[in-house]
Order: C-alpha cells, then sequence, then structure tokens
C-alpha cells in the first residue's frame, strides 16, 4: 500500500501500463462509479432533467465522467496524463477530453459551468514534482481558476486523499481563500477503509444552500474496519493520517458475541499469528463471581 | 452493504424532443470509426491561461481535419448552453470548420425557430475538430490538437 503521489508525477505515474491496469480493475471501476455517484449527489444540481455542463477535473480514463454521462450530463475532462487519455479515448466516452495540469490554472472562461467535480486527484497539488513547482501556488491557481469558471452559485465537489491533516488545512485554505464557501463531508469517518472525504464547494458568498452536507455513517452504524470485507488495497486508497481521531469502539451491551471473536480469531491465524484453538469455551460468557 | 449505492436517474439522459428529433436527419459519414472529438462547445469555452495575456479568447482555429459525429437532440441543453455561448466566437469557429451557416448574431428569440436550433446543435455538438491547433489570439502560441485533445500544458515559463 503506498500513496501514488509519492511515488512519481501523475503524467510518469500514470503511464500506459499503470492506465490500462486503472480500467481492467473492476474494484477501481468500482471504486471509482461509487466516489463519482457520491460527488454528483453532493453537487446537487437542479432535478429537471436539464443537462448541465460539468467539468471533470483529473478525469483520467473516463470512470468518472461516464457516470455524468449516464446521468445525461454533458462534460469536459481535464487531465495531465496522455496514457490515461489515450484509454478514456479506447472507452469511446462522451465527454470532450483536454490534456492540461490543473496546477497552472484552468484556462476555461468565466461563469460558464454548471458544475465541476474531481475523484482521487486535487491531493497531488500538493506535491513539487518539477523544481518550478510551489504547491501553495499551484493550489492557489488551481482553485481561483476554478472558481472563475463556475457560474454564480454553482458548486465543485472534489473527493480527495489528503495525507494528513496538514495537507487537508491546506488545500480547504486554500479553497476558502478562492472564494469559495463550503466545507468538507466525511463519509464513515470511523473507518480508515471506507472513510472518504469531498472537499464540497459553492461558488459565491455562504448562504442557507451552502451549508456542508452531513457525511454519511457518521452515527457510526456498521461502519467499523472489523466488518469491511472487501478490503481495498486500491494505491489510491489507504489514508495515513496519524492524527485522525481515534476510532469509536463501539461495544453493544452484548458484547461482541461468538462469531465476531471466531472471525477475528480466523483472521489473526491467516496473519500467522499464533491463536488458541476454538473450543466450547470460545467467547462464552464469564460467571458473574469470577 | 448499502455503501454509497445511490439510485441512478435517468430522466437526464439526452432524448429531447420527440417532434424535433425526427427533423435532424444530417446527412454524416457513418464509416467514420474514429470517436476522436473536440466539440466546438469545448473550443467555447476554452481560453489561452499563458502568463500576462490578457485576453486569450476566442482561440483561433487551425484545421488539418474535421469529422461530424451525429448527436442526439436535446433542446433544454441548447437552451442551457445558450446564454453561456460567445455567439461570434462559434459562428466564426463554424465557418472555420467548413459550416458557414450560423448567423451573425443570435438573440434569445431565436431559440423558437426549429431551423436555428438545428444550426447552432450541428455547430456546438456535431463538428469536431480532429487534427489541428488552436492559437492564442495574443501571442500566437499554438495547441496543438491530436486525436481530438486539445494539448494546453504550458511550458515553464508560460506560468
Ligand atoms: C485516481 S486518478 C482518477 C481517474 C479518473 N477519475 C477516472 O475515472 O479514471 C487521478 C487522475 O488525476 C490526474 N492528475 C493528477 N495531477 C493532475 C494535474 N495536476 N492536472 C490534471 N490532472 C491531474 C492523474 O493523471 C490521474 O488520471
Amino acid at each position: 500500500m503506498s500513496r501514488p503521489e509519492l511515488v512519481a508525477p501523475p503524467e510518469i505515474f500514470y503511464n500506459d501500463d499503470e492506465a490500462r491496469k486503472y480500467t481492467s480493475s473492476s474494484r477501481i471501476i468500482d471504486i471509482q462509479t461509487q466516489l463519482t455517484e457520491r460527488a454528483l449527489e453532493l453537487l446537487v444540481l437542479p432535478d429537471d432533467g436539464v443537462p448541465r455542463l460539468l467539468l471533470d477535473i483529473g478525469c483520467g480514463s473516463g470512470l468518472s465522467g461516464e457516470r455524468l454521462t449516464e446521468h445525461g450530463h454533458q462534460w469536459l475532462g481535464l487531465d495531465i496524463s496522455e496514457s490515461m487519455l489515450d484509454v478514456a479515448l479506447e472507452r469511446e466516452v462522451e465527454g470532450d477530453l483536454i490534456l492540461g495540469d490543473m496546477g497552472q490554472g484552468l484556462g476555461i472562461r468565466p461563469g460558464i459551468l454548471d458544475g465541476a467535480i474531481s475523484i482521487s486527484a486535487v491531493q497531488w497539488l500538493c506535491n513539487a514534482d518539477k523544481s518550478c513547482h510551489e504547491p501553495r501556488i499551484r493550489l492557489k491557481a488551481f482553485f481561483s481558476s476554478l472558481y472563475r469558471c463556475l457560474g454564480r452559485g454553482a458548486r465543485a465537489v472534489l473527493q480527495i486523499y489528503p495525507e494528513n491533516l496538514a495537507q487537508r488545512e491546506l488545500i480547504l485554505g486554500f479553497a476558502m481563500r478562492a472564494g469559495f464557501s463550503g466545507g468538507i463531508v466525511v463519509d464513515y469517518p470511523h473507518s480508515s477503509k471506507r472513510r472518504k472525504e469531498y472537499l464540497v464547494l459553492t461558488c459565491g458568498p455562504p448562504s442557507l444552500n451552502t451549508t456542508t452536507p452531513e457525511g454519511k455513517g457518521e452515527d457510526g452504524e456498521s461502519c467499523s474496519d472489523e466488518d469491511s470485507s472487501e478490503d481495498e488495497e486500491n494505491q489510491t486508497v489507504c489514508i495515513s493520517d496519524r492524527r485522525r481521531p481515534r476510532k469509536k469502539q463501539k461495544v453493544n451491551k452484548k458484547g461482541k458475541g461468538r462469531d465476531w471473536v471466531l472471525k477475528k480469531k480466523e483472521q489473526l491465524r491467516r496473519k500467522g499469528n499464533v491463536v488458541p484453538p476454538d473450543s466450547k469455551y470460545t467467547a462464552r460468557k464469564r460467571k458473574d463471581r469470577f | 452493504m448499502t455503501y454509497l449505492r445511490t439510485h441512478i436517474h435517468r430522466s437526464g439522459r439526452f432524448s429531447g424532443n420527440e417532434e424535433l428529433k425526427t427533423l435532424v436527419k444530417l446527412p454524416l459519414p457513418r464509416d467514420v470509426p474514429s470517436n476522436f472529438q473536440m466539440r466546438l462547445l469545448t473550443h467555447n469555452m476554452l481560453s489561452s491561461n499563458i502568463k500576462g495575456v490578457a485576453n486569450g479568447f476566442p482561440l483561433k482555429i487551425e484545421v488539418v481535419k474535421v469529422v461530424e459525429k451525429e448527436v442526439d437532440f436535446n433542446i433544454d441543453f441548447l437552451k442551457n448552453m445558450f446564454h453561456k455561448v460567445e455567439w461570434k466566437a462559434l459562428a466564426e469557429a463554424s465557418t472555420t470548420m467548413g459550416y458557414p451557416e450560423l448567423p451573425e448574431n443570435a438573440d434569445a428569440s431565436m431559440l423558437d425557430s426549429d431551423d436555428f436550433l438545428h444550426k447552432f446543435h450541428h455547430a456546438l455538438l456535431e463538428l469536431h475538430l480532429e487534427e489541428g491547433a488552436l492559437v492564442c489570439p495574443e501571442t500566437g502560441r499554438k495547441f496543438p490538437v491530436q486525436k481530438g485533445i486539445p494539448n494546453m500544458l504550458l511550458h515553464e515559463d508560460e506560468v
């Protein structure tokens, strides 16, 4: 598990091999699809059937764009990796593609977009991949140009994988300075695997409809790490933020139960740990007098 | 598992007005296999982002290859776009691409005319620049377009 941002610049990391891998993995496709669906939900476009003009920032192979098409919208996709865009061409996506670097600012006419999304791309700006790269300048160029090209009241929903708290604050800070209102929505905050962060930004000053929506799974219901059977080894998914608030320990009255204990022991065995054998005593409640 | 299973509404799907749809029978080359596309819609949105350029719009078009593609007609989208499009730039670009059919000026009242809507639709969505270049109106810098993808990456000294 690694963070691709730390491996190489995006246009190098997303080479032909990686681009091909990207769309041949059903897990990556699933994740991109789910993230995009959620981003669209957070974009709250009017439900009037009118196709909107959207921008997909870091559109890559077009997995996210395909969801936009599926919802009936027209889109433009921007990406810095030619290999990823080639895959998008092969997949015959419906949006127009642009080879470009969001860190250089978006060369798009003011006020024209009905909305923007970005799936797992913006954290790349926090890296200095070339000697001429200064993350702060690139973040500033990106957010101020994004603000300009969105129509008033339009939203941008950017799903990000910040490396740590400082990076999250940095990204959010530049968004706010550009004039956006909004904040970060965290889905499944208590699960290291399913936790997802979305920067939900509205163009213009705060108002009633700029309040940041609630994340999913906030109540901690059925979203502990233990019960997630799908392990997302997807490199872009892990989060190494050590300052994340400690997971809430949720123990219901009956305790974890025998099944849970057996499953846990089995997991540990698979990891090669020495685990006592299962017996009729396993997970039995102790007598009160004990 | 209920994780992010949102339901997909297809209400927005490009279907458009049935009545008008039957009118759109443009003779398009059906044997074009490529899916390379850069619509004039995109041209109408892009501007030169080079440092120091005050007005990078509209980019001039240098045509090497144009393709036409049939796209479903959607009157709602056209109406949404009409107010965003820079008309003069679209009409000129359309002429450059070999379709000199758009009026020089347009106002919202024209949206009532089927003839106008179809020309607008064709110019905005069905004419594609496959190979060529977009040229910055101020500096003359060329942004190459290959396989329908404009390369808008700036050099270090242009940022
Ligand atoms: C995790 S992938 C997302 C792929 C995309 N959503 C899809 O459906 O295929 C992140 C993408 O961000 C792009 N990217 C990274 N840095 C970028 C930059 N500075 N400008 C534009 N795109 C960038 C990468 O090239 C990569 O395709």
